[in-house]
């Protein structure tokens, strides 16, 4: 137990909320964030209790691993070793942990809330999810209700209070007292609620409570996230409506759960009499089997240990020869889809070098079309925008615009007719009919292929030339910036992109976007780093400040000279069909055509032989053309976003070239001998590799608990608020991965392996910046990644252990 | 069998059953009504048997169901990929199919009713698909309690036809109701029957009181719902314009259709501009358009009726099956509006209540119906158009192609539904032998509580009085008839308690 638990156990109760954020925009989040400064296994076993199920895979997952290959012998006995001194119980051999290993033992369900011990004809425990939820909703809702929850400007304890006056939901299901009750509670404050209602439902130890309270939280953990969400944003600087508490949040879970202790207490007396005792006795820690975390996660570390073991032997090699002067660049994000695209392209352009970059390219922005409302932060979620860029508003493209905004408008009036209550009836009568058309529209697209070869998919059309690169804004100042501010975005990108010399003739800037028809999970295919949008106008940018004679000149300055043949192209890789369309291709500059030509051949090419290793990666059940899968409108599956993630590997690429990596890592290049003081390293594991520890423990978190982390089935998906989903007719917000994300009907699809970090750099710099930032000393000593340290010189791999200690990881 | 060959075979079917039907529709355009008799037995005189009534309402709806069904059946074929239950799914879709298709082609009541009986059947297997969601269980038994209560009803009536005319089949029935005059018992028996065909007729189109379990049917896959609601809830519409003869007469059935649609349409839009989500908005929507549909049945405007059950059904799948769209949707720019002035909101109730007593007064009151729902369709357009604040970017462009576009679709819309009052003519009543003031008393009752809810809605915009706050929760809650049935369901089948 922690000693401090008495002073902030609501706090530590709440951990379990992690922000999650809306459907426009989703960006990957690691649910278990708020308790990195506990180690993983502990972190495991403790909400074993309180989610009822196992967070680490059922033991019959790793023995059919082992029986296919997918754990080696020599893993789980090196597994062995490293669990040993913590639990020495463990078997002596690997064969002897075979033996003792059988079927899952139920995992406990002591701790649970008075809804779910209630008796009565009605599942109470459903009933009151479904209460909050429908609270949570009308509270949170800007889009979808025509008619808006009439205290949103409340916080949401006053809000839930004030609509009890009124509503005699809980009064039908035979809580006649409840509002009565209710009111009691308004006048103090959540935090102190919670306590006087804990009191009365006799939970007295700390320990207790602390478990209730998780309980209650866990119960509700996807509404739990909205409130985080808008807790998040604020820290952040952003400025968002309503001031909702996560806590209030809590405090009304709990005030259901009391109202109906209290009414049904009579009744149910010996039942609650035993269900406080139970609680009030749980230690703990001491609820699980032990001997059951320890065998299962043997399991999980030796799985993790046989694909580590796999990739160390590809990184152990000799370093290939670099290109003189490649004749192209591209730089990728990070992103596992495109390691496989990288490959194909560098087995077919054979004098192209491909960089991996975090695909915002080092660029903060926020941008906004002039047809749509919210602004778009396209940047990584940890960070805030620098520069706002907006589309012109010059004389020559008014009109245009103008146009455009006036057909949305037009269009939305019709939306409007539909929504409001009298109108929706002349809207079906006149225009309902034309819905036969729209069915009949889509019934045929999907019927049909589409051609081959289509033009630049829809969303990554600039309206115009484009939003307004001449004109960018300071996010903070609102002013426009100058040349200067300019040259040092382009410096500080191409500084981290290690791309300071040897420049190709042509050099172009990939973001990555998936194209997807009627898909409310769209976003989550997006890029990671640009905050859950493509990265299309993030490549733009970049590129025209690289381009521009004025800035080239001020680069050279210091001392980065780009030769004037040099071209930057931006250029949009989309994830679903794997094809790479060129942005702008207007802008080029004739003496490039040429090249340009030849090389988008070269790109074509690659995208048909990548686009065909994708289709059987992970598994068959893939539509087989991914240009259907774009633009079908019932496609559940377009494609598996970044399933299978499991390493993330910073080094030069000449470390990794040639090496099929199965779509599974992540890829920043990083050479530390031209990295003066290791700033651009320190970046990189500060930044890049947060998100993709979050990537990864999202998919983490939605395998082994689709209950509580899997957002459920898309078949049954209900768009709430028209920014998330629940299932079915309500209850909790789903957060995190659908079970057609990780799951293609028969096996999950996604190896829950905790992110292995392969760095090329000195070991002392990578201790230097772990011990400075205690976010990473948490990850890293607390287990939430294994860190890799490759020796340049030796080409060895060494894992780094909790103790800070790294040993040679293939010489034993 | 693969379940890759048995989708293809049903969707094989589906479309094939689409073309014909549109050849059919072809067809039908051009010839009067027919009956095929396909297959009879007769049983010591009751002639038992299957056969097609092809008209225009048969062939229209028939085009409708089989298209939606293909459309919806093409849709499954991914959106449900991986779904273990997959071909159990395919099966009942077609059955349901099949069952509708064959309800609205048929030429006797006993085939009528045993499609009818069909159709519950195959949507109560499709509606526990997830077996192991405890809400769908319950959602489903509500429904079943319901229906099984309508088949009863609907079961009687027909005995009882069968009692006065002899026969099942609908041409029997119908040419003897014109002309042979009843004696007064029979007279009392045809009103029960209106009645009670009546009563049938809202159990399955999910009326007040008969519709509390449709907003709690999404405990099912999305294509389900969509199928459920274009093509399964119209059956009630579709056996009130079948039976529109034998209802001709029957003063107390028009009441009751009137008063139960008109007070549905109400209701469910109150409570559809309330809700959080997409489906249960989607859920009151429905109830709210049938209706609307079973308002035009009371006025007598059959031909209006029919056009909003094949535009709705559309309308309804589309919106269903493309829910994912909301999601970009949501970000675009929109128009703002605001309550409609209450000057407007007067304006557009006199009105409104001045054309329909006009027409009323007018040419022995022949346009009343007609009239009537365009009153109330009108002040839909009072609700938006009116209501629309400034917009910065080219506001009078902006509402002059509102205005066009409306004013283009009015055009159009009167069109379709001009030659459909056509080939209408020959198969529901022409007009109603009720005394006028009845008739104008009905319709004016009928437009001042939309108009209500017109001012309803508006007041709702600014939640200020303690009134409107209880009315706000009041239909957020969908008046509690959820949780109350769901209390009674329980004493019969107590759950299990479930965690999450």
């Amino acid at each position: 137990m922690q000693p401090n638990l008495n002073e902030n156990m609501l706090e530590r109760a709440l951990d379990i909320f992690m922000p999650s954020w809306p459907l426009q925009n989703t960006v990957a989040v690691n649910p278990f964030w708020n308790m990195k400064h506990k180690n993983f296994k502990d972190v495991m076993r403790d909400l074993e209790p309180i989610f009822h199920e196992s967070l680490l895979m059922p033991l019959e997952y790793y023995l059919n691993k082992f029986k296919s290959q997918g754990i080696s012998v020599e893993a789980l006995n090196q597994s062995l070793v490293q669990n040993r001194p913590i639990w020495p119980n463990l078997p002596a051999s690997s064969s002897d942990l075979i033996k003792v290993t059988s079927l899952d033992r139920n995992a406990t369900s002591d701790i649970r809330t008075i809804a779910e011990v209630t008796p009565g004809g009605i599942n109470f425990h459903r009933l009151v999810i479904d209460e909050i939820g429908k609270y949570a909703a009308a509270y949170f809702d800007h889009n979808q209700a025509l008619i808006k929850f009439p205290w949103q400007q409340h916080s949401f304890w006053e809000a839930w209070h004030k609509s009890q006056i009124y509503d005699a939901t809980l009064k039908h299901a035979g809580i006649v007292d409840f509002c009565k009750n209710a009111i009691n509670f308004q006048k103090m404050g959540p935090e102190e609620a919670i306590e006087t209602m804990l009191l009365e439902m006799n939970i007295k130890s700390t320990s207790g409570k602390y478990l209730y309270l998780q309980r209650a939280c866990a119960t509700l953990v996807g509404w739990g996230s909205q409130f985080r969400y808008i807790e998040w944003q604020k820290n952040l600087g952003y400025n968002v409506s309503g001031i909702a508490k996560t806590v209030e949040l809590l405090a009304v879970r709990v005030l259901y759960d009391f109202l109906i202790f209290k009414q049904t207490y009579v009744e149910n007396k010996d039942i609650y009499m035993r269900w406080s005792t139970l609680i009030d006795a749980c230690d703990l820690s001491s609820e699980v089997n032990l001997n059951d975390i320890s065998l299962k996660y043997t399991w999980h570390l030796a799985l993790e240990l046989t694909y580590q073991r796999d990739i160390a032997v590809h990184l152990s090699k000799a370093q290939k020869k670099k290109y003189s002067r490649p004749e192209s660049q591209l730089i990728f994000c990070i992103d596992v889809r495109s390691e496989m695209i990288r490959r194909h392209i560098e087995s077919f352009a054979e004098n192209c070098e491909t960089i991996g970059f975090a695909g915002f390219f080092a660029v903060a922005l926020e941008s906004k079309k002039i047809d749509e409302v919210p602004e778009t932060q396209r940047l990584p979620v940890l960070l805030k925008p620098a520069i706002t860029v907006q589309e012109h508003t010059d004389d020559t493209s008014q009109e245009i615009l103008q146009k455009r905004v006036s057909l949305t408008l037009l269009n939305s009036y019709f939306r409007l007719l539909r929504k409001n209550s009298i109108s929706s009836f002349i809207f079906v009568e006149l225009f309902g009919i034309l819905s036969i058309a729209s069915i009949g529209w889509r019934t045929i697209k999907s019927v049909y292929k589409r051609f081959r070869h289509i033009d630049l998919p829809e969303r990554f059309t600039p309206m115009l030339q484009e939003l307004d690169f001449d004109r960018p804004v300071d996010y903070s100042s609102n002013e426009i910036i100058n040349v200067q501010q300019k040259t040092s975005i382009a410096l500080n990108a191409l500084q981290h992109m290690g791309l300071r010399d040897n420049f190709a003739k042509l050099i172009l800037v990939v973001g990555h976007g998936a194209v997807t028809t009627n898909n409310a999970f769209g976003s989550a295919l997006d890029c990671g780093a640009c905050g859950g949008h493509a990265g299309d106008i993030n490549a733009r940018f970049i590129v025209s400040l690289l381009n521009s004679p004025q800035i080239r000149l001020l680069l050279a300055e210091k001392n980065i000279k780009i030769p004037d043949s040099s071209c930057f192209i931006a250029a949009v890789h989309e994830t679903v069909t794997d094809e790479i369309y060129i942005l702008d291709r207007n802008l080029v500059p004739k003496s490039c055509t040429e090249e340009l030509t030849k090389l988008t051949s070269q790109l074509k090419v690659a995208s048909q032989h990548c686009r065909q290793e994708r289709q059987i990666t992970h598994s068959l059940c893939l539509d087989s053309s991914a240009r259907k899968r774009s633009i079908n409108w019932s496609e559940v599956r377009p494609e598996w976003g970044l399933s299978g993630n499991a390493c993330f590997i910073v080094a030069p690429r000449e470390r990794t070239k040639g090496v099929n990596l199965a779509s599974r890592s992540f890829l920043h290049n990083y050479d530390w001998k031209k990295d003066e003081e290791f700033r651009t390293l320190e970046l990189i594991m500060t930044a890049p590799m947060i998100v993709t520890n979050w990537i990864n423990m999202q998919y983490f978190a939605s395998v082994v608990s689709p209950r509580y982390y899997g957002s459920g089935n898309k078949v049954l998906h209900n768009l709430t608020n028209e920014n998330a989903v629940v299932e079915g007719n309500g209850g909790d917000l789903r957060v995190g991965l659908s079970v057609q994300s990780i799951h293609d009907g028969e096996k999950v699809v996604h190896d829950p392996l905790r992110l292995s970090v392969f760095i090329e750099a000195p070991r002392l710099e990578i201790e230097k910046i772990i011990a400075k930032h205690q976010m990473l000393t948490d990850l890293v000593v607390n287990e939430w990644l294994h860190i890799f340290q490759i020796d340049s010189s030796e080409n060895r791999c060494w894992k780094r252990f909790q103790d800070g200690t790294y040993t040679d990881f293939l010489s034993n | 069998m693969p379940v890759k060959s048995y989708i293809k075979i049903c969707q094989t079917l589906l479309w094939s059953l689409t073309v014909v039907s549109f050849l059919l529709l072809l067809r039908q355009s051009k010839f009067s009504p027919q009956t095929y008799d396909v297959l009879h037995v007769t049983i010591s005189d009751v002639k038992i048997g299957i056969g097609f009534q092809i008209d225009i309402l048969s062939t229209l709806l028939l085009f409708m169901i089989s298209s939606l069904g293909a459309a919806i059946g093409n849709y499954s074929v991914r959106y449900l990929d991986g779904e273990s239950k997959q071909s159990y799914f395919f099966k009942y879709l077609m059955g349901t199919v099949l069952s509708a298709a064959l309800l609205v082609l048929s030429s006797n009541m006993l085939m009528f009713f045993s499609m009818w009986l069909g159709i519950s059947y195959n949507l109560h297997r499709l509606l526990v698909y997830y077996k192991e969601r405890p809400q769908a269980i319950v959602a489903a038994r509500k429904k079943a309690i319901i229906s099984r209560f309508g088949d009863l009803i609907l079961l009687i009536a027909i005995v009882l036809t069968y009692q006065i005319f002899g026969s099942f089949e609908f041409t029997d029935i119908f040419s003897q109701v014109g002309g042979r005059l009843l004696d007064q018992d029979s007279q009392l028996m045809m009103s029960w029957i209106g009645v009670l065909i009546t009563i049938g007729a809202l159990t399955k189109s999910a009326q007040i009181p008969f519709h509390f379990w449709l907003p709690d049917t999404m405990e099912t896959p999305t294509p389900v719902s969509a199928l459920m609601h274009a093509g399964v809830i119209n059956a009630g519409g579709i056996l009130i314009i079948r039976m529109s003869p034998l209802l001709q007469d029957n003063l107390a059935a028009h009441i009751l259709l009137t008063f139960v649609g008109t007070v549905s349409a109400v209701f469910g839009a109150l409570c559809m501009i309330v809700q959080n989500d997409i489906k249960k908005k989607l859920a009151y929507s429905t109830i709210s358009q049938m209706g609307m549909m079973m308002l035009a049945c009371g006025l007598g405007a059959y031909s209006l009726a029919l056009f909003h059950i094949f535009a709705h059904s559309f309308y309804k799948a589309y919106a269903f099956l493309s829910t994912g769209m909301l999601v970009e949707d949501s970000k675009k720019l929109e128009l703002k509006m605001k309550a409609p002035s209450i000057s407007a909101t007067i304006f557009a109730g006199i009105f409104g209540l001045s054309t329909i007593v006009f027409a009323g007064l007018y040419d022995s009151g022949q346009y009343l119906p007609y009239v009537t729902y365009a009153s109330i369709l009108s002040l839909g357009l009072f609700q938006n158009f009116f209501s629309l604040e400034h917009s910065k970017v080219r506001h009078f462009e902006i509402l002059s192609k509102i205005l066009g576009t409306l004013a283009s679709a009015i055009i159009v819309y009167s069109a379709i539904e001009m030659i459909l009052v056509y080939h209408m003519i020959l198969i529901t009543p022409q007009s109603m032998s009720f005394d006028i003031y009845v008739r104008l008393v009905l319709s004016v009752a009928s437009f001042a509580m939309f108009w209500f809810a017109l001012v309803l809605s508006a007041r709702l915009f600014n939640i200020n009085t303690p009134w409107l706050e209880k009315t706000y929760i009041y239909l957020r809650n969908g008046g509690y008839l959820s949780i109350k049935s769901s209390m009674i369901l329980s004493r019969f089948y107590p759950s299990t308690t479930t965690s999450r």
